[in-house]
């Protein structure tokens, strides 16, 4: 199958260059579920923490995007709910089979990277309220996108 | 009142003046108007020319429209691009995206392109210039697989180049998962757009037929949103959209029969605005679930409690167990009906002041708007069961035409059926309309009004299902049902006249506590009520 495939290759590539900041911490080549660990880059408010990504491939990969969400204790960022969903427009709208896994997880480290002040999305609470009755994937979320170049 | 005379004499003598010349009894009515409307009498001579005046643009005009197919829309889209291909010496693909940007206007599009700026022009439309497109891939290998058999890379000018894989995978996550029909190239940032010829090379043969069939579906889709007098009917498995003469167009009639809103899609609703209509609809809609009242289909005979269902469209029952004869929507004997008609279609405001003293006052706009909904429901579920109407005045028809009649003779038939199914949807949506209302003297002579075309409508309804099959003597047969639906088509178009009068003119009230309740600010909705 061509997810698989695509995975397969993927994988290998992450492992064997990983853009800085970002570990692969799954070593099971054939899984579809794959952990993420990214540190705060030096000279930002997350200078010293790590956080972990879940990064989840249906068997549309890559024609429809990776679900990615934080694990345990998200950064507090005006991008990311305390449920760890990340309101970024590229693992939703604006996703493209030309993206990989490891684009994605870039794209999120200098998403936190760009803030100078450590806030929860101003929208949290209603968020997190909607979300603790449907529990709700992010991609089932629709997106009203945050200005990108917070 | 004069009208209530002429019903009396008229349900004195059970059967139907047979004969009653129409004159008479429409000249009855024009004295009506007058007493109806004493504020402003040179209007209503301009206003009663009912059989000469142009039927009022809520009603619909049967003249005005043309219809179209997905098919047709096609080809004739497919005439244009050649066209302007041919005229402007460009691609049929890129011919195509840039009419589809300038909304299928030919003109639109070779006035700017003679006037604007190439690189702007090309980069709204979101399209390569032709001196600017690449003739091979940037890359050897497809981003998306890893594939780098450079033979099966293929690019639309932008120089991204994906195989043929993933090419189809890619459209087939577009069009089948997202619906569209206006894709971009699969590389991330690349806002390039697919042409059509691009989609119908890579979804050849039969294993995407389907995918194909879809795509075409929503190309016509995109041609119908684009142009503002364009809008597919909404009658299930029909195929037409209707081409109105202007944008402003109110209920139009498809070339299937149906009839609808041009503004919002809806089944004709004359006479109320589609604004009311949409909230009265999401509040028909969000009280559903909570509310257990919603037995539209039955209800206990008044008399001996058993439980009796309406089975056709007429309101006048009798029960099966002990006869009694009642009125389905006021539950009151059937008897004295003749003389008290407007107690069924009035909303009694002396009795709910007595209400309102005893109940809070959620409980009484609760109270309001389930009577509205009561009888608007009723209505509906009428116009059912009256489809079956249809079947039997066909069987009726027939056996006329084997005795002799010919087939234009017996039209007479079928077209009182469809008055009496425009007369039951009228009457439905004056429900909604009564139930926005304030209590002002127009709105008076408007439940009048709406009392007047009820009875006419329970009359030609009763005729035509209890009375019409047993009928021997046809001639007599069709005087009658043509006497009854003239009069029903006439309370139709003085209830509709009026109600639009009121809306021109300005002399409508609304009840600003409902109108907030529905959507939110009273400004805006009396900003939407004009016309
Ligand atoms: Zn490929
Ligand atoms: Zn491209
Ligand atoms: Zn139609
Ligand atoms: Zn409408
Ligand atoms: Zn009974
Ligand atoms: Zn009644």
């Amino acid at each position: 199958m061509a997810t698989k495939r695509r995975l397969k290759t993927e994988h290998a590539q992450f492992k064997k260059t990983p853009p800085e900041g970002v570990t692969l911490l799954t070593d099971d080549p054939t899984s579809t579920r794959w952990i993420v660990q990214i540190a705060g880059a030096p000279n930002t408010v997350y200078a010293g923490e790590t956080f972990q990504l879940q990064l989840s491939f249906s068997d549309k990969y890559p024609f429809s995007p990776p679900e990615v969400i934080f694990l345990d204790n998200p950064p507090q960022h005006p991008h990311v709910y305390k449920n760890g969903h990340i309101c970024l427009s590229i693992l939703y709208q604006e996703w493209s089979p030309a993206l990989t896994a490891s684009s994605v997880c870039v794209s999120i480290l200098s998403m936190l990277s760009s803030v100078s002040k450590k806030e929860w999305p101003i929208d949290n609470d209603s968020y997190m309220a909607r979300w603790r009755i449907s529990r709700h994937g992010p991609q089932k979320t629709l997106w009203d996108f945050h200005d990108d170049t917070v | 009142m004069d009208d209530e005379e002429t019903f009396m004499a008229m349900s004195d003598d059970e059967e139907f003046p047979v004969g009653g010349s129409d004159d008479e009894d429409f000249g009855e009515d024009n004295d009506d108007v007058m007493v109806d409307d004493d504020d402003d009498d040179g209007d209503d001579e301009a206003m009663f020319g009912v059989e000469e005046s142009g039927a009022p643009t809520l009603l619909v005009d049967e003249t005005q429209c043309t219809f179209i197919t997905a098919d047709e829309l096609i080809a004739q889209q497919v005439h244009l691009i050649k066209e302007i291909s041919s005229v402007l010496q460009l691609p049929h693909g890129t011919a195509r995206v840039l009419l589809e940007h300038f909304g299928w206007s030919k003109e639109q599009l070779m006035e700017r392109y003679w006037t604007e700026d190439h690189d702007k022009l090309f980069a709204d439309a979101r399209c390569i210039q032709p001196k600017d497109m690449k003739d091979q891939c940037d890359e050897d290998m497809c981003s998306i697989c890893g594939n780098d058999n450079k033979e099966e890379l293929l690019q639309i000018g932008c120089g991204h180049g994906f195989c043929h894989e993933c090419w189809v995978a890619y459209l087939e996550e577009k069009i089948l998962s997202q619906g569209k029909q206006s894709i971009e190239c699969p590389e991330y940032n690349c806002n390039i757009l697919v042409d059509e010829s691009t989609v119908t090379s890579l979804l050849k043969g039969p294993a995407h037929a389907e995918t194909l069939a879809r795509y075409y579906e929503r190309v016509a889709d995109a041609i119908v949103d684009s142009k503002k007098t364009m809008r597919w009917c909404p009658a299930p498995d029909c195929k037409f959209a209707v081409i109105a003469p202007h944008s402003k167009c109110k209920m139009v009639k498809c070339k299937c029969g149906f009839e609808f809103c041009f503004q919002c899609g809806q089944e004709n609703h004359t006479p109320v605005l589609c604004l009311m209509l949409k909230a009265w609809l999401k509040k028909c809609a969000d009280d559903s679930e909570t509310s257990n009242w919603l037995q539209a289909h039955t209800k206990p005979c008044p008399k001996c409690a058993s439980v009796i269902e309406k089975n056709g469209g007429c309101n006048h029952m009798s029960c099966r167990k002990c006869k009694h004869e009642f009125c389905w929507i006021c539950l009151g004997d059937w008897e004295p009906h003749g003389s008290s008609w407007f107690n069924c279609t009035r909303f009694n405001d002396s009795e709910t002041a007595v209400v309102r003293e005893k109940v809070d006052a959620s409980r009484s706009l609760l109270k309001r708007y389930l009577f509205y909904f009561d009888r608007f429901k009723n209505h509906q579920s009428s116009r059912q069961f009256e489809e079956k109407l249809v079947k039997a005045v066909d069987w009726k028809m027939k056996q006329m035409q084997k005795q002799g009649w010919g087939w234009v003779e017996v039209q007479f038939l079928i077209q009182a059926v469809a008055t009496l199914q425009q007369a039951r949807r009228v009457l439905q949506y004056t429900y909604v309309f009564a139930y926005y209302l304030k209590k002002t003297p127009q709105c008076l002579i408007f439940e009048e009004n709406q009392a007047d075309l009820q009875m006419q409508t329970e009359r030609l309804s009763e005729y035509l299902e209890q009375r019409a099959a047993k009928m021997d003597d046809l001639h007599n047969l069709k005087q009658q049902v043509m006497n009854l639906r003239a009069y029903c088509e006439h309370r139709l178009q003085k209830l509709v006249e009026h109600v639009e009068e009121g809306y021109k003119v300005g002399f409508w009230e609304y009840d600003e506590k409902i109108a907030e309740e529905m959507v939110g600010q009273v400004d805006e909705f009396n900003e939407s009520l004009e016309l």
